[in-house]
């Protein structure tokens, strides 16, 4: 098997006022291949549409994890995943809080897969937390509160 | 005569600009407020933008920020280190992105303390596209490497 990989890393830093997205992570915008991301403490709030968006469509896959990392008052979502054709999108989000958005968290399977997972996060203040479209995969692995808002996991799970 | 020789002298200016910067790229270089982009980009002649210091960065190399303000805009195109110790600002622009990663085959990117804030107008943050050849690799190493690069 080929293929391309980028590793990144963005630890202790603010994303905020952007009019777009905060961190837009987008594999085989050009050649196909897998991203893996590592996001750590840091801080997506007030951009303009997404906090995260990790999107396959383009072919190649992502694996993103986000730890204890704050969500806050983007204008569309605050993590979204968006699986293609080639490659799953996977995003994990351990001891995060997301609130203050039209939805937190959106999972697109529709053509491709896409999941998140969510452990020990809390999701608050939100039209909807959770929004499954095309059979994207929402999972809880434990831990998470939520409050004030609508929506659903779609699956949970034992940590492993 | 007055203005002929200000032209004169904002041409001189400019090609002293171009022609400037380090010969070879170094593995640490740095930025400052009070650093010039004719510098070397050393810690004691720093440089005072972010992509003027990251093309005088070698392949791996890291940039350091010596004190807060704002270092402008990037594109990354191979494996680097930033090192923004929590008060580098970098900010996107009304037809920009802060930061555009386009990064090559098993590139490591570490960004590390930095504030990207586009008051508002500015595109996204970052974005990270992977876009080089294909070359061997797997999945495993590169969980692997992110694991190492998260203890930065």
């Amino acid at each position: 098997m080929t293929s391309s990989f980028c590793i990144t890393s963005i630890v202790n830093t603010s994303v905020s006022d952007n009019k777009g997205t905060g961190v837009s992570i987008k594999a085989g915008t050009n050649a196909g291949g897998p991203v893996t991301a590592t996001l750590d403490r840091v801080l997506f709030k007030n951009n303009g549409v997404n906090g995260v968006t990790a999107d396959s469509t383009g072919g190649g896959s992502i694996r993103a994890t986000i730890s204890d990392s704050t969500f806050n008052f983007n204008g569309a979502i605050g993590v979204s995943a968006i699986g293609g054709p080639g490659g799953a999108v996977l995003i994990a989000l351990m001891r995060d809080v997301v609130s203050n958005h039209p939805v937190d968290a959106h999972a697109d399977g529709s053509v491709g897969l896409a999941t998140i997972t969510f452990q020990s996060c809390v999701l608050s203040t939100s039209s909807n937390f959770l929004e499954s479209v095309g059979g994207g995969n929402l999972v809880s692995v434990g831990g998470n509160l939520l409050f004030d808002g609508f929506g659903g996991f779609t699956l949970t799970e034992s940590p492993k | 005569m007055h203005r002929t020789g200000r032209v004169a002298f904002a041409i001189a200016f400019a090609c002293t600009l171009s022609a400037s910067p380090a010969a070879a790229a170094s593995n640490h270089t740095a930025v400052s407020g009070l650093g010039n982009d004719a510098n070397p980009c050393t810690v004691a002649q720093p440089c005072r933008t972010m992509q003027m210091a990251y093309s005088n960065t070698a392949v791996g190399g890291e940039i350091d920020v010596l004190d807060p303000t704002g270092y402008g805009a990037l594109v990354i195109t191979h494996a680097i280190s930033i090192e923004g110790h929590g008060w580098a600002s970098m900010n996107a622009t009304a037809t920009g992105n802060a930061i555009t990663i386009k990064a090559g085959p098993n590139d490591a990117i570490s960004l590390h303390g930095l504030i990207l804030d586009g008051l508002g107008i500015g595109q996204a943050g970052i974005v990270v596209n992977s876009s080089a050849p294909s070359i061997s690799g797997t999945a495993s190493s590169a969980i692997s490497r992110a694991v190492e690069l998260r203890s930065i």
